[in-house]
């Protein structure tokens, strides 16, 4: 069995310290790379696949510049067999349905079973990326799954897709497939020590996206799907006005706004104090009180 | 009667009996040298790592061996126990440094120079010196069983064998002393008085009214069973428990120059199959000698704040788990030689490991079981192995651990939130930083907990606003800064932790700075103890040295009165592992009004806080917590103030304080004591 995980390494995008739309509001010396977690659990699904079934091959193939590299070898720490790089300097470039376009190609090539992906990268959170690679190599699709299973004869799956509020679907589908997955799929491992030693030497296949023989140049704007135009900002939070109770009269919430808020409300805020005991014997006789939960 | 003080050597024996003595006592040595070749053995080959023994420091070592082993420093910290090996220790010193005079006398001085020594007031001093010794020893051995077999206490296990030899070494000075007193009432000489246990039973003997010829045939018959049971007793010790008379002394030895505040580094990664030890032979000679060293006296135990939270640890109970794995594996490699066979590697593992999973995670490396074995002994440089090979070979931990692993690798700090925070602590605050090409006095290197944590920040700027007032050139890092390690290595991580510590060495070693400042007490010992492994030699200062150094030379002046009962808490990196306990007290004593409370552990005996040993970030197995029990045994000296100077105490006390529910005392680090003074 093959197994192809696709992976990103992701600036880490909490950081808003910068100034630049280009750099994600990222201060250039802020910026922290990381393997996606949802990659990282494509990448430990595949690997436990590879666990229960023997004879599994997992690839990993990412697309980037010299950090995607840094990715990739924590892929093969884990315990991933081979590892492509695609390297580019300009995938922040491409929209993701040129970047399908340009990882389907030599995947095409290589025979496969199941292509797993994160659902989403945590920096753009798209998540195209998946659906997109699954119709241009034409195989059956399925996002969001949080639970596998493959069939003795390896021809069909049986999955749990997460829909909201908790509720699942159940699904099967034949193979090759590709599944992007949920959080809560599994808890990636931390590669042994063993394992990191040997990645660091491991050889990455390294190939040019542009010598790849693809019909349409990716990086061309004009074959591009999508476009970014700008980037904006987050907008500066609204000052918290006074709340102001819905249940007054339009002029009485006027007025009372005008006032600068009802301070009514202030008053009736209670902190507790003391142990943690003590809260919360206290916080529960206030609910009582007040009706909110019963004996 | 009257007659010159001194005794008949084999008296009422005949001189023909010198001969068998010697024949049984060279027996005796030919047992107790064969005893010790196969424990060397033991002791050599079941370890793969065959470290040579160093004999280096000696002064160092001699000095150990003399206060630890012969003053008994360390035993007698502990005032029952203490003095009863030590009265059992003595008084056979004594007794064999008299034995060796007789010796000296009829073996050397006799027949070479025809002198007897052993007479007159010399004889007396003798005598004197050895009865008192002997009664001390029985008093040792009955306080011994009365504590084994009476009152025993819980860390004490009751075995057949500790019961024989005690009793054994009872039958040795009972019948020395039976002898003395069989011939002291037949001689009937009144200057023997002072031959006091002796003098006391030859009246009782006396008293029972025998006629000569049958205490002449009694003493002939105790002589005998004195010297079988003497004899006996040096033959037994390389097959009992009083193997501690060689291991012990020798660990002391080994061991004197170890330093508890340091973990051995793991060295060149790239040529090793296996790392950290998931077998006995993995040990090293001397953590291997340290299991054989081990006289199962417990005193670990009382000390190990894992054990007394109910914690599944006890250090006593995982050397003696270790120590019978290594004799089962001896063994089985003796029979193994023996028989011509080739050695096997890796015999036998049944996949649980050498401890269970839930005892290496329990210990916080608060290094108490070393500082409280008489012999130098350290739990927790074998539970650090374990852990290496469960991180390391098997990434077999609570997923919290890999998850701050992660955070540590990726944002190089431990609180994951990266270095675009590191510097928020200063709150705007103007602060010098050092770069590359610039100079400065001090750079404050202010660690994870003080940038990041919300308590703790207001202390590291509590501290920087200080140095600021006392007018010193100080610098930090920045953004440069980077976790230094420390809960990486202690919860097993090696890999990682000499990756980060390479980077700040190299870091560093580009600045130009005369030293490092430390607001933590793990950076400190870090940066100061563990670096120089790495080739990372700095001066490093802990900000109490700092300060009492500042208020001693009368730099920062206290003004303020606090009318405040102070419980001062030691951190276990400071006080344990760099023995700094005395200047902190000096700091709260210089503020007038602080009455200083001491716990019943304190100083280098201090109590963990729960935090250290990767703990701070790992959940607490089972049993009570420890910061709990630290904060209910400060609360009941009853202060107004608990202070410390570590951040992660300060944040498991006032967790402590709030969970437990005591009210009218506060958390606070000595800085911001001083810093409300100033």
């Amino acid at each position: 069995m093959k197994i192809i995980v696709y992976v990103k390494q992701v600036k880490y995008v909490y950081a808003q310290t910068g100034f630049d739309p280009k750099q994600n509001f990222i201060g250039p010396d802020d910026i922290i790379h990381l393997l996606n977690p949802f990659d990282e659990m494509a990448v430990e699904e595949a690997l436990r696949v590879k666990d229960k079934h023997p004879n599994t091959e997992v690839l990993v193939i990412s697309l980037g510049d010299q950090f995607a590299e840094e990715g990739l070898r924590r892929c093969l720490a884990m315990g991933a067999d081979r590892a492509i790089h695609l390297y580019t300097e300009e995938d922040e470039r491409l929209d993701s349905k040129a970047k399908a376009a340009v990882l389907a190609q030599p995947i095409r090539n290589l025979r496969f079973d199941l292509i797993f992906c994160g659902k989403e990268s945590i920096d753009d959170q798209r998540g195209l990326v998946g659906p997109y690679l699954a119709e241009a190599l034409k195989i059956p699709f399925v996002s969001r799954v949080v639970k596998l299973e493959i069939d003795e004869s390896r021809s069909k799956t049986f999955l749990h897709r997460a829909l909201e509020r908790g509720n699942r679907e159940t699904m099967e589908t034949s193979l090759p497939a590709l599944f992007t997955v949920e959080k809560g799929i599994n808890v990636p491992r931390y590669p042994t020590l063993p394992g990191r030693l040997m990645a660091e030497t491991q050889r990455i296949e390294r190939f040019d996206p542009k010598d790849l023989g693809l019909s349409i140049d990716p990086f061309d704007s004009g074959s591009y799907l999508t476009e970014t135009i700008r980037l904006s900002p987050p907008k500066p939070k609204k000052r918290a006005g006074a709340a102001v109770d819905a249940k007054l009269s339009a002029t009485d919430r006027l007025k009372s706004l005008m006032k600068g808020g009802d301070s009514k409300k202030k008053e009736d805020t209670k902190i507790f104090e003391g142990s943690s005991d003590k809260v919360l014997n206290e916080f529960e006789r206030v609910l009582k009180e007040n009706g909110i939960t019963f004996e | 009667m009257q007659g010159v003080w001194t005794r008949e050597i084999f008296w009422n024996l005949g001189s023909d009996k010198k001969i068998v003595v010697y024949l049984l006592a060279f027996m005796a040595m030919v047992i107790l040298a064969y005893g010790l070749y196969r424990r060397y053995f033991l002791w050599r080959k079941v370890s793969r790592t065959q470290e040579p023994i160093s004999f280096n420091q000696w002064g160092k070592r001699i000095g150990a061996i003399f206060i630890d082993g012969l003053l008994q420093r360390r035993v007698l910290r502990e005032y029952y126990p203490g003095a009863m090996h030590a009265f059992i220790l003595w008084g056979f010193i004594v007794l064999f440094l008299g034995t060796l005079t007789v010796a000296i006398q009829e073996d050397f001085t006799v027949p070479f120079m025809g002198t007897v020594f052993l007479k007159g007031l010399f004889y007396f001093c003798y005598k004197l010196i050895l009865n008192v010794a002997g009664l001390l020893a029985v008093i040792g051995v009955l306080m011994a069983l009365i504590r084994r077999y009476g009152v025993r206490p819980e860390r004490l296990s009751q075995s057949f064998e500790n019961g024989i030899i005690l009793l054994w070494i009872l039958i040795v000075l009972v019948t020395g002393f039976i002898l003395e007193g069989l011939r002291i009432d037949h001689l009937r000489n009144d200057w023997e008085v002072f031959s006091i246990g002796g003098w006391v039973l030859s009246k009782v003997i006396s008293a029972l009214s025998l006629d000569p010829g049958s205490i002449l045939l009694l003493h002939r018959g105790f002589w005998w069973v004195h010297l079988f049971a003497a004899l006996g007793l040096i033959a037994s010790i390389p097959f009992s428990r009083l193997i501690h008379l060689v291991t012990s002394p020798a660990n002391v030895f080994n061991r004197a120059t170890t330093s508890q505040a340091t973990l051995l580094p793991i060295k060149r990664f790239e040529i090793s199959q296996s790392f950290g030890v998931s077998e006995v032979s993995d040990f090293s000679g001397s953590q291997i000698f340290d299991l054989d060293a081990c006289t199962q006296c417990g005193r670990c135990q009382d000390n190990c704040p894992a054990h007394l939270s109910g914690k599944p640890l006890s250090p006593k109970k995982a050397i003696e788990a270790l120590k019978a794995e290594w004799l089962e594996r001896g063994n089985s490699l003796r029979k193994q030689e023996r028989s011509g066979a080739r050695r096997s590697e890796g015999a036998k593992s049944n996949g649980q490991g050498l401890l269970e999973e839930e005892v290496i995670w329990s210990c916080t490396f608060c290094m108490a079981c070393f500082e409280s074995c008489p012999v130098y002994i350290s739990c927790f440089d074998k539970i650090i192995d374990l852990r290496r090979n469960h991180v390391l070979m098997k990434s077999q931990f609570f997923p919290e651990i890999a998850a701050f692993f992660k955070t540590v690798e990726t944002f190089g700090d431990t609180y994951g939130k990266g270095r675009a925070y590191r510097e928020n602590w200063t709150g705007g605050m103007d602060m010098p930083k050092l770069l590359p090409g610039s100079q400065t006095d001090l750079l404050f290197w202010v660690g994870c907990q003080g940038a990041y944590h919300d308590r703790s920040s207001l202390i590291a700027s509590s501290l920087a606003g200080v140095l600021k007032q006392a007018g010193l050139d100080f610098a930090i890092l920045g953004k440069e800064e980077n976790c230094c390690g420390d809960p990486v290595r202690r919860i097993g991580d090696e890999y990682l932790f000499q990756k980060i510590a390479k980077r700040n060495i190299g870091l560093l070693r580009g600045l130009h700075f005369k030293r490092i400042l430390t607001y933590c007490p793990h950076c400190f010992n870090m940066l100061k103890n563990e670096y120089p492994q790495l080739g990372g030699d700095f001066k490093v200062v802990h900000y109490t040295e700092l300060l009492g150094d500042l208020i001693r030379g009368g730099n920062l002046k206290i003004q303020r009165e606090m009318e405040r009962k102070v419980a001062y808490h030691d951190p276990c990196y400071l006080a344990r592992a760099n023995n700094i306990h005395e200047v902190p007290r000096e700091i709260l004593r210089s503020i007038p009004g602080i009455a200083l409370l001491e716990s019943h552990h304190s100083k280098r005996q201090t109590f963990c806080c729960g935090a250290g040993g990767g703990h701070m970030w790992m959940r607490e197995i089972r049993g009570k917590k420890i910061n709990e029990v630290r904060v209910k045994e400060l609360s009941e000296i009853q202060p107004d103030i608990i202070a410390t100077s570590c951040p992660y105490c300060l944040v498991m006390f006032e967790d402590g304080v709030k969970s437990l529910g005591v009210e009218g005392i506060r958390c606070l680090d000595l800085i911001e004591m001083i810093r409300e003074a100033l």
